[in-house]
């Protein structure tokens, strides 16, 4: 048994072996193939355009226009063509029937369509509830009330869907965003999240004695990077399990709202300096949404900086994946009584779709966006905002619908060991909130008071 | 039988609950007073607060330009009053 409790999945001779043939038959590189095939296709204007679900106030059908013309046509589209795509690898990885595949990924796709359909209604936008909440709780109102029929579980494929979507997500990761706000904008964004993150570890691990280490780091990732994105990083990363994200995203959803409405009262309140409270609650409010909404609360110039803090915590999302990735293949789940794991072990254990996520990243920052010399807007007007981010909404929302189908309430209850979980938020926030707060102070207000006032 | 009646019954109850909460939502009903302060600031000036990355807020790049001219705008005019 190794420390996190589970035992090491032993490496089987076949698995030494494999080598070439992993390429086709394991999952993680399938997430790569069909990541890279988006992004060139992209990049060399195959694919112009993806469909996306559009605003609606009154009218719902609203939704499904674009200009004069519905969308319910280019929806189809995207529906089959993801189909055929993803059932190309299914039929090489061996795990489902692909005809069966295909009926159950036209049903999670239309429940990620109403969840979408949902989440894009103007007040609903206000509030700060993402699709990722109603493709959830969609999902839980099947499973947990007439239970998900086995066609439907057949599409029900989260991990694929997941890796995929961070492969695109890599695309959206530019380094030279880090930059943004010079010195005092690292500093808030780069010193803390490390630390928290450390901290809610140990915390979690040692004092709550929690038995289930890929929670604590999934809330921990949450809490401290970016919410929901850095929460589907860190849990594919380390391989967890569905219940795990779903409890980790639940509470990162529920807390961004309740800070969301607190954070700028609170600042406005005691008469913090607006710049110091917008780089607090950028790097503290999980979701940027909320970032920009509760920042604008407190002036033009405050939102700017608040949405720019957490921009650059975002850009962090990769390397924490990584790190994670190691950490778990070399010290969690090693046997204690085993030698110590050789790089081809490592290798071997390694999730390779972060490899994916890493060169999607490194391939937009330093050859796209140079070749663009240097335009990131033309960047995301051209390749991002019309293909990669799209489709990249898209994949997340059917993982979060397929987790929401795959859940159910008592598996979900059996992982709350008391509450612990919400100790170990509530704990590693408060400590965020106030180590954010101080380092904040020191950058924007000791260090560097004229960077923006 | 009864029991697949019972699990209907509780989907549509679900859908039900669902549908009104949605609704609800939907009214752009907001907590009175403090509570209800930032969603009305965000019904007020359009602000979209449900994106959880960076890449999905539609006017990130004007924000980020919008704090890049504007700390260059601060440098000059501190380089213009110590000439002074």
């Amino acid at each position: 048994m190794n420390e996190s409790g589970e035992q090491p999945a032993p490496l089987t001779p076949e698995i030494r072996e494999s080598g070439w043939s992993e390429l086709i038959h394991d999952e993680d590189y399938w997430a790569i193939w069909f990541g890279f095939i988006i992004i060139f296709g992209a990049l060399l204007k195959w694919i112009p355009k993806v469909p996306k679900i559009g605003k609606w106030t009154d009218n719902p059908f609203d939704a499904f226009l674009s200009g004069d013309t519905t969308i319910f046509i280019p929806l189809l589209i995207l529906m089959i063509g993801l189909a055929v795509m993803t059932s190309i690898g299914i039929s090489f990885m061996k795990t489902d029937k692909w005809l069966t595949y295909l009926a159950g990924f036209a049903g999670v796709f239309i429940l990620s369509c109403v969840a979408y359909w949902i989440a894009d209604q103007t007040n609903i936008k206000f509030i700060g509830l993402s699709y990722a909440m109603w493709a959830l709780l969609l999902g839980l109102l099947i499973s947990n009330t007439i239970g998900t029929p086995n066609w439907l579980k057949a599409g029900a494929k989260t991990e694929l869907f997941i890796k995929t979507g961070l492969v695109l997500l890599g695309a959206e990761i530019l380094f030279k965003k880090i930059l943004s706000l010079g010195l005092p904008g690292l500093m808030v964004a780069w010193i803390v999240t490390p630390v928290v993150v450390i901290f809610m570890y140990r915390f979690g691990v040692r004092t709550l004695k929690m038995m289930n280490k890929k929670l604590i780091i999934i809330i921990a990732a949450a809490t401290s990077v970016c919410g929901v994105s850095a929460a589907i990083a860190t849990s594919a990363a380390c391989r967890a399990k569905k219940e795990d994200l779903t409890l980790a995203v639940g509470m990162t959803l529920i807390f961004t709202v309740l800070m969301m409405v607190f954070m700028p009262m609170f600042i406005k309140y005691i008469g913090m300096n607006s710049i110091l409270g917008a780089a607090w609650m950028g790097g503290t409010i999980d979701s940027t949404g909320a970032v920009v909404a509760a920042g604008s609360m407190l002036g033009p110039t405050a939102e700017k900086v608040a949405a720019v803090v957490k921009m650059i915590q975002n850009v962090m999302i990769g390397l924490l994946a990584f790190i994670v990735a190691i950490y778990w293949v070399t010290s969690v789940e090693r046997d204690p009584n085993g030698p110590r794991p050789n790089a081809m072990e490592i290798w071997y254990r390694f999730p390779k779709f972060v490899l994916g996520f890493i060169a999607a990243s490194l391939l937009f920052s330093f050859v796209v966006v140079p070749m663009m010399q240097g335009d990131f807007k033309l960047v995301e007007v051209e390749f991002i905002k019309p293909v990669t981010k799209t489709m990249r909404g898209w994949f997340f929302c059917l993982a979060f619908t397929a987790i929401g189908l795959e859940s159910n309430f008592r598996e979900l209850a059996s992982r709350m060991e008391g509450g612990k979980p919400l100790i170990l938020y509530a704990i590693g926030q408060s400590f965020n909130l106030a180590l954010t707060l101080l380092i904040a102070f020191l950058a924007f207000m000791v260090f560097f008071p004229n960077a923006v006032h | 039988m009864a029991t697949t009646a019972k699990k209907w019954l509780k989907f549509l109850l679900g859908i039900f609950l669902l549908g009104g909460f949605v609704w609800f939502l939907s009214t752009g009903y907001t907590p009175p007073g403090i509570l209800g302060e930032v969603i009305r600031h965000n019904q007020a000036n359009q602000i979209d607060a449900s994106p959880f990355f960076y890449g999905d807020v539609e006017n990130m790049t004007e924000l980020e330009e919008g704090l890049k001219a504007l700390i260059e705008e601060q440098k000059l005019a501190r380089e213009i009053s110590c000439e002074d």
